[in-house]
């Protein structure tokens, strides 16, 4: 018989390991990405379900997008078009993370890890059970730091030329929540498009990479939201690459009000290099390197000025992943 | 000569010929056709993002979808699944074009004009930087007129010759802007399913299709605002074929109110034929000017605003 978590509000089923279930979906078919795997803006959207199931539980309201104010989310294993999934998520007892929301995605038949968030919550999760460090230890960050980001002043980014303006958009009444926040799935939609004119950068033809046999995945992001916009606000992404490693890329990414130029959200992004066969991260080739060496070298010194949050990126070359998430 | 302004300049990146970028994006898996194409009425919704955004940057307000009063746009090249795509806009300054706004879309990665789109402005663009006509000629209108079309009373006899209530629906919130007004794309997606629905009508069947490996589409969009009507719970679409030519036929929807008979906009849509492998245009077959001829009672008499 399944166990139950009770609370003032509703209950929730918990699983044998003791998380609650906050989520439950499948893949749809028109979900999908041109590698025929769920688009990563979807698995985001699952996310924030769970955590705004999580807040219903433990507070009787939906804060909606105000669930969180850092959200930090790896990706594992593809889900692909029919894939049911689950999310289980607890509170964190101890260590760096303490007092954060761990949500694991598991496809629901085989209980495999798909992906995974770790939320600094927005509402009093004190009531919920709580896991030591150790139990979710294989979803820690890896390539981006711990904490939020201060809001990037990008002015000097983008005059000096090393950031660029990836999108370019208007919000749209349904892309809010019934807060009138923007939708964290509407976020992530925004970023894919970004990260594709961010590339372009040091990847002019898009298809050398892929030429040489090679991919690349999305395999992390964080992503700290400072503030509103509403129906109807234009709104820009500035994004600039931060770091490259052996085998991955690091990038960041601001969205801005035009008008007001204030900072809405930071956010990081970590891209590795694939090798669909083996499906295993591979060295970033020469070509690549050199572009971004090229691109890196004019603006290293201004970067080093003005970022905050810098961090290294440190893939796990062996750790087994899913294939792009664009 | 390009004009710069303190206020647009300030907020969007600009090209060195003064015009502004005012969108980016990127074509998604789920907004290709069957022919893994980016749909019509995706084009038509980038057009109107870029249109905001520089109603925005020259007056510091967004009227939503009022920002054109007529918008013709015109897709040069298909656009396929992941391609990033950037639109950039200015006024025109010159020529018989003299004060619109035009919007050039260009894939990210090398720059080729893919669509462009020509807009009679809703707002002051006192502001916005101008292009000289000559620069933008490309952009101009090729198969379709400039000029606005005009509200047809259809209340009697629209069941005479080929116009007929080709869609009736409910617009979803999803189709409305921050304002209430439904937005161009909404429209034109309704547009492109009858326009499927009439190939069928005129023989340009799938069975066609297949035999002749040839396929129809459409090339160019005028649409017409007629009033920025925010009562628009349910809207009717009313389809004739208006035109044939030698290489394309033209097909015009009035998009009116069901009950009041109160026209919203009018939309006319340019299609060609090409074959599937060389992607190069084909004559049209005989049974298509046949159609015309045996369809064609209305659009030969008082509806033709060109």
């Amino acid at each position: 018989m399944m166990a139950t978590l009770r609370t003032e509000f509703i209950s929730l089923p918990m699983s044998a390991d003791g998380f609650v279930e906050t989520h439950r979906s499948h893949v749809s078919m028109w979900e999908l990405d041109e590698n025929d795997h769920w688009h990563a803006q979807f698995y985001v959207r699952a996310f924030q379900q769970a955590s705004e199931i999580l807040a219903v539980a433990t507070t009787g309201r939906n804060p909606g997008a105000a669930s969180i104010s850092v959200r930090h989310v790896r990706f594992f294993r593809e889900l692909r078009g029919g894939d049911p999934l689950t999310v289980l998520s607890a509170r964190i007892l101890d260590g760096p993370n303490s007092g954060q929301i761990a949500h694991l995605m598991r496809h629901t038949q085989d209980g495999r890890l798909c992906a995974s968030a770790l939320d600094v919550p927005g509402f009093d999760v004190s009531s919920l059970p709580a896991f030591p460090q150790i139990k979710v230890a294989e979803v820690a960050p890896q390539g981006i730091s711990l904490g939020a980001h201060s809001p990037a002043d990008t002015t000097p980014l983008l005059e000096s030329g090393q950031a660029i303006v990836s999108h370019l958009s208007v919000v749209r009444p349904f892309e809010l929540d019934h807060t009138g926040a923007l939708q964290a799935n509407t976020l992530h939609a925004r970023l894919a498009e970004a990260m594709s004119h961010l590339w372009e950068q040091i990847e002019p033809l898009s298809s050398q990479l892929y030429s040489t046999g090679l991919g690349r995945a999305l395999v992390e992001i964080k992503i700290v939201r400072h503030g509103m916009l509403r129906a109807g606000d234009a709104l820009r992404i500035v994004s600039w690459f931060d770091n490259m490693g052996d085998r991955s890329f690091l990038m960041r990414h601001q969205l801005e009000n035009i008008l007001t130029t204030e900072a809405i959200a930071s956010i990081s992004t970590v891209v590795l290099i694939l090798d669909p066969e083996t499906r295993r991260s591979a060295p970033v080739p020469s070509f690549l390197r050199d572009a971004y060496l090229s691109y890196s070298g004019k603006f290293y010194r201004q970067s080093k000025l003005t970022l905050t949050g810098r961090s290294s990126v440190q893939p796990n070359a062996t750790r087994r992943t899913g294939q792009p998430h664009r | 000569m390009p004009r710069d302004t303190r206020r647009s300049a300030k907020f969007l990146p600009a090209r060195s010929d003064g015009s502004l970028v005012t969108y980016r994006g990127s074509v998604k898996r789920w907004e290709c056709d069957a022919d893994n194409n980016w749909n019509m009425d995706l084009y038509a919704r980038a057009f109107q993002i870029a249109s905001e955004t520089l109603a925005m940057a020259a007056t510091g307000l967004n009227p939503g979808v009022a920002t054109a009063a007529l918008r013709l746009f015109r897709v040069h090249h298909e656009l396929s699944c992941s391609t990033p795509t950037t639109v950039r806009s200015a006024r025109i300054v010159g020529g018989g074009h003299d004060g619109l706004v035009v919007h050039v879309m260009e894939t990210g990665s090398n720059g080729h004009i893919v669509a462009t789109a020509l807009d009679v402005p809703g707002y002051n663009t006192e502001a916005v930087s101008g292009l000289s006509v000559d620069d933008i000629a490309f952009a101009l209108p090729h198969g379709i007129a400039s000029g606005p079309h005009h509200p047809q009373d259809f209340r009697s006899g629209y069941m005479r010759g080929n116009a007929f209530i080709s869609q009736f629906g409910v617009v979803c919130p999803e189709e409305l802007d921050h304002i209430g007004g439904v937005f161009p794309s909404a429209v034109i997606s309704r547009c492109s399913a009858v326009f499927c629905h009439l190939l069928d009508r005129i023989g340009l069947t799938r069975d066609w299709k297949l035999s002749t490996k040839s396929y129809a589409a459409v090339v160019e969009v005028k649409m017409t605002r007629h009033r920025n009507s925010h009562d628009n719970a349910s809207l009717r679409l009313i389809s004739w074929m208006h035109a044939v030519t030698e290489g394309s036929f033209t097909i015009r929807h009035q998009i009116e109110h069901p009950h009041t008979g109160s026209a919203v906009a009018t939309v006319e849509q340019l299609g060609v034929i090409a074959h599937i492998e060389t992607r190069r245009l084909i004559q049209l077959p005989r049974f298509v000017y046949a159609a015309k001829e045996a369809l064609g009672i209305l659009s030969s008499n008082s509806f033709d605003s060109r």
